[in-house]
Order: C-alpha cells, then sequence, then structure tokens
C-alpha cells in the first residue's frame, strides 16, 4: 500500500514538474472535517491559507519541508486555500503556477456568517494564517505564522509521542 | 506546598494573561488617544456626547478590508447622524507591511473617500482590546461615563459580495441599542488578515 501511494505521489510530482494545470479542487468545510475528524492512523496536518495573504505566502515552505520528514509516514498534509471560489482560475492556478507548493491544495468553500470557524477549532478568531493538527482525538491549534519546528512540535503533540 | 504555591502563581499569571488578552462583550472600552490622517488627535473622550463608536481595527492591504471599505463609508453615513459614528484604526506595523504606513492611510482615505477618522495605531491599542485581524468590529456602547463593549466581530455575513448579505450585524446591533434593545447577536467570527507587529 505504501508503495502504491509512493509512486502515486512521484506520478503526481512528475506530472507537476511536466507543466500539468493543478487540480485544485472545490471542498466544502463540513467535507473537510469530515475527512480529518475520521479517526484513522494518519495525521491531518491542515493550513488554512490564502493567496493574497502575506505571511501565509511566507510560511509555504516550511510546511513543504514536512513531506520529506515524514516519507512513508502517515502524515497528510492539505493546504487549504480561502481565496474566493470565483478566483480560483485568476489567481490560485496561476499561484501555483509561481510558487511551489508540495502538498495537496483545495479551495475551501465556507457558509457565511463565520460560524465554521468556531467549528474549526475554537480558539480560531479567523485570522490568517491558521493550522490545525489532527490524529485520532488528539488535536493542535495554532493562529498566525508559524515555523518548521513548531510544526514538528504540533505533530509530536498529537501523535502522542 | 511550594509546589502547590507555584501552581497557584501560575494558574494566575494565565488568568491574568488571558483576562487582558482579550475584551469581551459588556466590559469596559479601554480609552486612547491616536493620531488623525489630518494629523490631529483623536480620543475616545471626544466621543462623550455620542450614543456610541464603532471601532473598526483597519489597514490598507488586507484584502477582506478592501471588500468592506465601502460599506464602512455606507455605515459612517447612516449611524454618524444618529450618534453612533465610526472610527477606523489602522495596527500593522509598517515596518513589516510598508504599504499600511501613515502616508498610504492618507491616500488611501483620499482616493476611497473615507469620511471617518483613520487614526494609527502606534500604541498597540489593539492588544488592549484584543483584535486578532483586521477587520475587527468593537461596537462600543456609552454609558455615562464610560464606553462598554456591545459587539464584536465582523461587518455583516458576506465579505465577498455586499449585494448578498443577509445579516448587518453591526447596523442591527445599533438598531437594537437605539431601540434600547441589546443585540441579538453579539460576537462573531470572520476570516481576516492577521495583524502585522513586532513584540
Amino acid at each position: 500500500m505504501r508503495i502504491i501511494l509512493l509512486s502515486l505521489l512521484a506520478i503526481s510530482i512528475s506530472l507537476t514538474a511536466m507543466g500539468e494545470t493543478r487540480e485544485v479542487p472545490d471542498v466544502e468545510i463540513s467535507q473537510l472535517l469530515k475527512r480529518i475528524e475520521t479517526p484513522s492512523d494518519t495525521i491531518y496536518v491542515v493550513n488554512f491559507w490564502a493567496t493574497w495573504c502575506l505571511p501565509c505566502v511566507k510560511e509555504i515552505p516550511e510546511f513543504n519541508r514536512i513531506e520529506k520528514s515524514y516519507q512513508g509516514q502517515p502524515v497528510q498534509v492539505i493546504m487549504a486555500s480561502l481565496d474566493f471560489p470565483n478566483q480560483k482560475e485568476s489567481r490560485v492556478l496561476p499561484f501555483l503556477e509561481n510558487h511551489t507548493v508540495t502538498h495537496d491544495v483545495i479551495l475551501t468553500v465556507t457558509p457565511r456568517g463565520g460560524e465554521w470557524i468556531s467549528r474549526v477549532d475554537n480558539a480560531w478568531t479567523g485570522a490568517i494564517p491558521a493550522t490545525l493538527i489532527i490524529n485520532r482525538d488528539r488535536r493542535s491549534f495554532y493562529e498566525g505564522e508559524i515555523n518548521y519546528e513548531r510544526l514538528m512540535e504540533m505533530i509530536g503533540e498529537v501523535s502522542g509521542e | 506546598m511550594k509546589t502547590f504555591k507555584y501552581v497557584m502563581m501560575m494558574t494566575l499569571a494565565l488568568v491574568t494573561f488571558t483576562a487582558g488578552a482579550q475584551l469581551k462583550v459588556g466590559d469596559k472600552a479601554p480609552g486612547f488617544k491616536l493620531k488623525n490622517i489630518d494629523h490631529q488627535w483623536v480620543s475616545l473622550d471626544d466621543y462623550k456626547d455620542q450614543k456610541g463608536v464603532i471601532v473598526v481595527f483597519s489597514c490598507n492591504h488586507c484584502p477582506y478590508v478592501v471588500l468592506y471599505e465601502s460599506r464602512m463609508i455606507e455605515l459612517q453615513k447612516k449611524y454618524e447622524p444618529k450618534k453612533f459614528p465610526l472610527i477606523a484604526i489602522n495596527p500593522n506595523d509598517s515596518t513589516i507591511v510598508p504599504a499600511d504606513g501613515f502616508s498610504y492611510m492618507i491616500t488611501n482615505a483620499a482616493e476611497k473617500g473615507f469620511n471617518f477618522p483613520y487614526l494609527l495605531d502606534d500604541k498597540q491599542l489593539f492588544k488592549k482590546f484584543g483584535a486578532t485581524r483586521t477587520p475587527h468590529v468593537y461596537l462600543l456602547k456609552n454609558e455615562g461615563d464610560h464606553f462598554t463593549v456591545a459587539y464584536i466581530g465582523a461587518i455583516d455575513d458576506n465579505p465577498q459580495d455586499a449585494s448578498d448579505v443577509k445579516e448587518k450585524y453591526v447596523a442591527q446591533a445599533i438598531d437594537a441599542l437605539l431601540a434600547g434593545q441589546k443585540p441579538k447577536v453579539t460576537e462573531t467570527r470572520a476570516i481576516g488578515c492577521t495583524i502585522k507587529f513586532r513584540e
């Protein structure tokens, strides 16, 4: 299974390298939460970001480093963009052509009103960047610009190491 | 016993920190005196004869702020005559975001036709309020000798499309206060840009 996953990864990387357009699926916040909150062996790292958010763009390389550290281990990084749905073609896709974003990028579709923000984490005021790390019933949340060392600490916290 | 004392001290320190970090609805609003884009000083005391004040932590560069600028102008048009004027305060450090510097505040206000004061928060007032993002609204109610917080959060429920707003949180809260009632919604969350500052 691991080999299949790794080869899929390799294929997707080479496709990206060949200049294929990145797939950026629209994912409703409820679907995203269902996906990461379903108990499994996988540690989910979700980064809420946007192309217009300066500290978000600055911290992307910190996230790019995670995959290398956890190769073969069940850590999945999801870069959840909060760009507006009508800006996928005009902003998100061009951004991904010009910047290295190693992990899966999704466009987060959010309901109006902002109640979903506390549903992601009660400590989240809504400022981005924000990062949520989940493993089974353990979660760790951080609002603000993050670095690789802090990410490693948070992953350590939820993995119960 | 020593350990107990230590734990108590740490708990107290933590509680104090939390209390100082986040203003809650019903809390007394901290006073301020900050420089406006016309180079005059504006203080909360200047608003003693008003029924309340709409304080918006704002800036120039944040796309979410930009989406709300015209709605801030509309709020001022509608509620300043009803004694609920709006004050925008820029808490961002221009050594981190040059576009949020004082000179750019002046040009931005002129270009967009701001009809409200736009103050430079060089004293980290935002920390006393507990503001974390732009835009971040604190609706203050005049209680006679001080102001209390009546609402904290977003201007309305749809940043992207002003024509498709269903809940005008700030306007509804002011209307309630003007009618002598408590606002139905006193706290909302919304996506915004982090406030950029140095410790």
